[in-house]
C-alpha cells in the first residue's frame, strides 16, 4: 500500500506568459497534516486546483491515492437558490447517506466546528462569512474524507472557530485522514503541521518534517563574504542572503564539520528554526557566493 | 461516485434553480393564462396555434446562466464537483433543461388534445408541428448554452431577443421592397438563391418557423443545427477550467 495520499509529478501550469506553477513535484505523506505555505500569488490555490481537477495541468501528473477527498477553498461560494440543508442533501447522496442517519449526524459534525444546525434552512449565500466558511468544513465532514484539502482553513473564522478548525484537523489525523492546509497564518498551522511545503514563485521550494528540522537544525548568521558555496551545499544546509549578512539553516550535529572560515565567520549565537522563520527564510533570495 | 449519482444531484441541483427562478414560474404561468386568454376572446385554434409558435421561448428562457455566471461565482469550486465533476453538471443541465420544458409544454399540449379531440377539432399533423416546435426549443437552449460561455446573466437571452426584434423590424420597414421575400414565405416556395438564404437567415434567428406546416420539413435542418451547437458546447465544456474571475 502506498503511503501517500496524493503525489504531484513535475505539475506545470501557465495563465496566458505567467508561468503560475513550475514542475512542482510533491507527495503529501499519509495520515499527516502538510501546511503549504507561500506568499500572495506564490501559486498555492493553482497548485490545489490542479490536484483537485479544477484546473489541468499544461503537463505533468497527479496520483490520487485517497477515495474521499474534501476541500475546502479560500471562500467558500454556493449555489446562490440552495439552503444549507439541499447542499447537505446533494452531498450525502454522493457518500451515500440515508435520510434517516441525518440529524443525530448532522448535530455531531456541526459541533465539531461550532456551526448553529438552525442556519441549515436559511440559504447558505445569505449567512455570514463565517458561517459560510464553517457550512463549508461540516459539508466536507459529511464526507468522512480521507483527505482535506483547505486553502487558507482560518479566514473570516472568529479565535473559537479557529481553535475548534485546528481541534478538528487533529482529531481527523487520530482519525486516520491525511489533512493539507495552504495558509498565510503560519503561526496557527504551525501548532498543527508535521510536514510543510515551501512554494515560491511557482516553484516548489522544499518539502520537509517540521519536527526534524526543529529539533535537528538551526539558524546561523553569517558574515559576508562568503566562498565554497557547492562545498557546504554537500552538508544539508541551506543558505540565503539577508542585508549584511548571510543566514544559513543546518543540521546541528553536521556544525562540527563545517570549514574553519565558515564556522570563524559564525555570528552570534545559533537560533531555534520556528516555521515563520523557515517560511522568511526559504522565500528569500538564495545565496550565491561571489 | 456513480455517474448515475452525478446525473442525480445536477438535476436536484438545476430543478431547484428552475423552482427558485420565480421568473421562470411567472412567465410559464403568464404564458399559460395568456393562452386562456386567447381562446376564451377568439377560438381553439387561434389558441393553439399561439401555443405552437411561443412554447419553444420556455427552452429559450431557461437558458439563461447555464454556464459563465457559475464558472466565475466559484460556485462549481465545492467538493461535489471534485476530480472534473463540474464538466458532468454542466452537460447534465442542458439535459435536464431540455426535459423541463419539454415536459411542462407537453401538459399544456395535453389540455389542448383532450379538448380538440373531444370536439373534433385536434389534427395528427398537430402533433407533427409540436414536434418540429420542441425542435425550434432544443436549438433555442443549444444556442442560448453556447452563448451562456461568454454572456452572462440573462444577456444569451436577451441578445437572441433582440435579434429577433431587430428582424421584425427590419422586415416591417422594407415590407414593401421585400414583398417579394413575403410571398414566397406565404406560399412556402423560395424560386431563387436570395430568397432562399433569406429564409435561412430567418430560420436561424426564429427557428418556430418550421412549426408552419408548410415548412416542417425544414425543422431538420435547425435540428441538425441545434445537435451541432451541443456538440460544439460539449467540447467547450470538457475543455472548461474554473478560474475564478
Amino acid at each position: 500500500m502506498s503511503d501517500f495520499a496524493v503525489r504531484a509529478r513535475n505539475l506545470s501550469k501557465k495563465f496566458g506568459r505567467v508561468e503560475a506553477v513550475r514542475n512542482a513535484a510533491f507527495s503529501l505523506p499519509k495520515n499527516k497534516v502538510t501546511a503549504f505555505l507561500g506568499e500572495n500569488g506564490a501559486g498555492k490555490t493553482t497548485t490545489l486546483k490542479l490536484i483537485l481537477g479544477f484546473l489541468r495541468p499544461d503537463s505533468g501528473s497527479v496520483e490520487m491515492n485517497s477515495a474521499r477527498v474534501g476541500y475546502i477553498p479560500e471562500r467558500p461560494v454556493f449555489f446562490s437558490w440552495l439552503k444549507g440543508m439541499d447542499i447537505l442533501a446533494a452531498t450525502a447522496r454522493m457518500n451515500g447517506i440515508g435520510r434517516l442517519d441525518w440529524p443525530g449526524l448532522i448535530a455531531r459534525l456541526s459541533d465539531k466546528i461550532s456551526f448553529d444546525p438552525g442556519l441549515l434552512g436559511r440559504k447558505v449565500q445569505t449567512c455570514s462569512l463565517g458561517n459560510q466558511k464553517k457550512f463549508a468544513y461540516l459539508q466536507n465532514l459529511l464526507l468522512f474524507p480521507e483527505l482535506l484539502i483547505v486553502d487558507e482553513p482560518f479566514t473570516s473564522l472568529d479565535p473559537p472557530s479557529i481553535k475548534s478548525a485546528r481541534e478538528l484537523f487533529l482529531e481527523l489525523k487520530r482519525e486516520g485522514a491525511t489533512v493539507f492546509l495552504s495558509s498565510h497564518l503560519v503561526s496557527e498551522v504551525e501548532k498543527i503541521c508535521d510536514e510543510f511545503i515551501i512554494i515560491n514563485r511557482g516553484n516548489i521550494i522544499v518539502q520537509e518534517d517540521l519536527n526534524r528540522i526543529q529539533n535537528d537544525y538551526a539558524f546561523f548568521r553569517l558574515s559576508k563574504p562568503l566562498q565554497d558555496k557547492d562545498k557546504f551545499r554537500a552538508q544539508s544546509a541551506w543558505f540565503r542572503e539577508e542585508d549584511n549578512a548571510v543566514v544559513m539553516l543546518i543540521e546541528k550535529r553536521r556544525l562540527c564539520f563545517l570549514p574553519d572560515y565558515l564556522r570563524e565567520n559564525i555570528l552570534g549565537t545559533p537560533e531555534t528554526p520556528s516555521l515563520e522563520k523557515i517560511f522568511l527564510f526559504f522565500i528569500r533570495k538564495p545565496f550565491s557566493a561571489v | 461516485m456513480s455517474s448515475r449519482d452525478r446525473l442525480k444531484i445536477a438535476f436536484f441541483i438545476t430543478a431547484k434553480k428552475v423552482v427558485a427562478a420565480r421568473v421562470n414560474v411567472f412567465l410559464f404561468l403568464g404564458f399559460v393564462i395568456l393562452l386562456g386568454y386567447i381562446w376564451q376572446r377568439d377560438s381553439f385554434s387561434v389558441s393553439f396555434k399561439a401555443f405552437l409558435y411561443f412554447f419553444p421561448y420556455l427552452f429559450l428562457f431557461l437558458s439563461q446562466d447555464m454556464v459563465k455566471d457559475e464558472v466565475d461565482s466559484g460556485c462549481l469550486e465545492n467538493v461535489l464537483f471534485l476530480d472534473g465533476n463540474f464538466r458532468s453538471y454542466l452537460a447534465a443541465k442542458g439535459y435536464f433543461l431540455a426535459l423541463t420544458a419539454i415536459s411542462c409544454s407537453s401538459i399544456i399540449l395535453l389540455f389542448f388534445a383532450v379538448f380538440g379531440l373531444a370536439t373534433n377539432q385536434f389534427a395528427a399533423v398537430y402533433l407533427l408541428q409540436f414536434l418540429a416546435g420542441i425542435v425550434a426549443g432544443i436549438y433555442y437552449l443549444s444556442l442560448g448554452g453556447l452563448l451562456s460561455f461568454s454572456l452572462k446573466g440573462g444577456s444569451n437571452v436577451l441578445v437572441v431577443i433582440l435579434g429577433q426584434v431587430f428582424l421584425f423590424v427590419g422586415l416591417l420597414l422594407s415590407a414593401r421592397q421585400e414583398s417579394g421575400f413575403l410571398d414566397a414565405l406565404d406560399g412556402g416556395a423560395f424560386p431563387d438563391l436570395l430568397s432562399k438564404v433569406k429564409f435561412l437567415v430567418l430560420a436561424l434567428i426564429f427557428p418556430q418557423v418550421v412549426v408552419a406546416e408548410r415548412f416542417i420539413v425544414y425543422g431538420l435542418g435547425i435540428g441538425m443545427l441545434g445537435v451541432f451547437f451541443m456538440i460544439f458546447q460539449r467540447a467547450r465544456i470538457r475543455s472548461l477550467e474554473l478560474e475564478r474571475k
